[in-house]
C-alpha cells in the first residue's frame, strides 16, 4: 500500500526532530551538564503527565482551557467571515473598514482585558469576549483575501448571466474563499487557544494558563513543561 | 449591435496607454464576425466593453435591448469548485432554470461535444480543450444573443480545435438567430468560421480593413486551399501587414 508507506515516511520524519531533542535533553540531564532543576528529564516529564492524568487535574484543565477557547471562537469566526465577505465584496465597506482592522489586529488583545472586565464584570462574559475579538479580527483578514484572490472574470461571467447578489455570494464569493476561510479557522483557532490561555494566566481562571502560573510560582518545573507541551499539541494539530 | 467611436484607455502611473481609438464597427443580426489583428491591438479589451464589463471613455455601444450578451475567455471560463455538469448549466442557474430542467436541456450538448460520461468530473481533471469545450456549452445554453468568443479554442490542439469549430458552426447554422463575434490572432479560423472579417491595428485598435468572406458553407479544411479563399487571406494579410507596419513605426528599428 503505497499510500500507507507513504504516510509511515512522513511521520517518522516529523517524530525526528522531537525524538533528537528529547534524547539529547535526557542525556544532557545524565551527564548533569544540565540543571534538572531547570529542565527536568523527559522520563520524570512523562511520569508527571501521568499522574496529573490520573489525578484529572490535567484532562479538567485542558477541556477548561478548550470549551473556553472554541465558545470564544465560534461566534468570533462566524462574524469574522461574514465581515471578510462583505469586506471582499463591497467597495464602500472596504473603504469604511479596513484601516480600522488593520489597526485593531495588531493591537495586542490582551491589553483590552481590563477594560472588558470592566464593562462586561470579572466573570467568563469578558474572557469569551476577548477570545472572540481576537477570532473575529484574524478570520476577517483571512476571508477577506480568499474573496479579493477570486478572479474577477468569475464575478464577471455570473453578472453575466444575470445572477442576482445572494446567487453570486453562495455561487462564486463563498465557493471561492473556501480554501482560505479552512486556512483561517486552522490559524485563527491556534489564536483562541493563545488567547485562551494568556487570559487564564492573567486572571488565575481555571485552565491550562493557570496550571502553568500555579507550576511555576511553586517550583515545579516538571509540571510546567507538561502543560506547556499539551498547549503546543493542542495546537499544533 | 452596433459600436461608433468608441475610445478606451488606460492609466498606469503617469502615463496613459490608449488601447481604442474611435472604433466603429455593426453586426448584422445572425452574423458570423471574427476580428483579427496583431496581439495587443486591444481584442481583448473590445470584448469587454461589448460585453458591458469596461464602460468607453468615448463613443456608444448598442447592443440589441433586452438580450443577453455572453463573453467565453481565453481561459479560466469554467469554475475549478464546480463539475463538468455544474459548470455547463451555471449559466441556466443563474437564469432560475431549475435542475431537472438544467439537466434534460444540457444532456444533448455535452454528448455533442464529446463530454458524456464526465458530467462528474472537475475542471482539474480536464484536458484545456474540454475545459473550453464546457466553457463554449454553458454560453450556448444561456441562448445568447450575442456571443463574444475571445480566442476560446487558442490552447487547443489543431484537430481537437477544427472539430469543435464544426460542431460550433454547425450548431450555428442550426440556430441560426445568433451574432457571434470571434476575436482570433488566426486567418484560417477566421476564414473558416466567418461571414465577414476586420482587421484591427496595432495599439490603439481601430478598424483597418474589412473582408467578406463570402464562400458557400458548409466550409472543411481543403476550402482553405481554394484560389478564393487564398484571393481572401491575401486581402487580409495586406490589411494586417499594414497593421504590422505601423507596429515597425511606432518601435523603430533597434528598439
Amino acid at each position: 500500500m503505497p499510500f500507507q508507506a507513504e504516510l509511515r515516511k512522513s511521520l517518522a520524519l516529523a517524530l525526528l526532530l522531537p525524538a533528537l531533542v528529547l534524547l539529547g535533553w535526557e542525556a544532557g540531564v545524565r551527564l548533569a551538564v544540565l540543571d534538572p532543576i531547570f529542565f527536568p528529564p523527559p522520563s520524570t516529564l512523562i511520569r508527571t503527565a501521568l499522574r496529573l492524568s490520573a489525578s484529572g487535574d490535567l484532562p479538567r484543565a485542558t477541556a477548561a482551557t478548550l470549551t473556553r477557547a472554541l465558545l470564544g471562537f465560534l461566534p468570533g469566526a462566524l462574524v469574522g467571515i461574514a465581515l471578510g465577505i462583505a469586506l471582499g465584496v463591497s467597495v464602500i465597506c472596504r473603504r469604511m473598514l479596513e484601516p480600522s482592522m488593520a489597526g485593531f489586529y495588531s493591537m495586542p488583545k490582551l491589553a483590552l482585558l481590563p477594560i472588558f472586565m470592566l464593562i462586561l464584570g470579572a466573570g467568563e462574559t469578558a474572557r469569551l469576549a476577548l477570545i472572540a475579538l481576537g477570532t473575529m479580527l484574524a478570520m476577517t483578514i483571512h476571508v477577506f483575501d480568499g474573496v479579493r484572490a477570486i478572479d474577477v472574470g468569475y464575478v464577471e461571467m455570473a453578472r453575466n448571466y444575470g445572477a442576482t447578489p445572494w446567487m453570486l455570494l453562495r455561487k462564486v464569493h463563498l465557493p471561492g474563499a473556501l480554501p482560505q476561510i479552512f486556512t483561517g479557522t486552522r490559524v485563527t483557532f491556534g489564536r483562541a487557544l493563545v488567547i485562551s490561555i494568556s487570559v487564564e494566566l492573567v486572571t488565575g481562571s481555571p485552565g491550562l494558563g493557570n496550571m502553568i502560573w500555579l507550576a511555576s510560582q511553586t517550583f515545579s518545573t516538571e509540571r510546567l513543561y507538561v502543560r506547556v507541551w499539551l498547549r503546543s499539541g493542542c495546537w499544533g494539530c | 449591435m452596433r459600436c461608433e467611436g468608441l475610445g478606451v484607455s488606460f492609466a498606469s502611473g503617469a502615463q496613459r496607454t490608449h488601447a481604442l481609438h474611435e472604433l466603429t464597427f455593426a453586426t448584422h443580426p445572425g452574423e458570423f464576425l471574427s476580428i483579427v489583428g496583431p496581439s495587443g491591438c486591444g481584442k481583448t479589451t473590445l470584448l469587454r466593453v461589448l460585453a458591458g464589463f469596461i464602460q468607453p471613455e468615448c463613443g456608444i455601444v448598442e447592443r440589441p435591448e433586452g438580450r443577453r450578451t455572453i463573453l467565453i475567455r481565453q481561459e479560466g471560463s469554467v469554475f475549478p469548485w464546480l463539475n463538468v455538469l455544474e459548470n455547463a448549466t451555471f449559466g441556466l442557474e443563474m437564469m432560475g432554470v431549475g435542475r431537472g430542467e438544467r439537466e434534460r436541456r444540457a444532456r444533448p450538448y455535452l454528448e455533442r461535444f464529446g463530454l458524456a460520461g464526465r458530467e462528474k468530473d472537475y475542471p482539474a481533471q480536464l484536458s484545456v480543450g474540454m475545459k473550453q469545450r464546457v466553457a463554449v456549452i454553458q454560453a450556448l445554453l444561456a441562448d445568447p444573443e450575442l456571443l463574444l468568443m475571445d480566442e476560446p479554442l487558442a490552447g487547443l490542439d489543431s484537430q481537437t480545435r477544427w472539430a469543435v469549430h464544426g460542431e460550433l458552426l454547425e450548431l450555428w447554422e442550426q440556430q441560426g438567430h445568433r451574432t457571434i463575434v470571434l476575436v482570433t490572432h488566426d486567418v484560417d479560423e477566421a476564414l473558416l468560421l466567418s461571414d465577414r472579417v476586420l482587421v484591427l491595428s496595432r495599439q490603439p485598435g481601430r478598424v483597418v480593413g474589412e473582408v467578406e468572406v463570402s464562400l458557400p458553407r458548409p466550409r472543411g479544411m481543403s476550402d482553405l486551399l481554394t484560389p478564393e479563399t487564398l484571393a481572401l487571406k491575401r486581402r487580409i494579410l495586406t490589411h494586417l501587414g499594414f497593421a504590422m507596419k505601423e507596429l515597425a513605426l511606432a518601435f523603430p528599428s533597434g528598439a
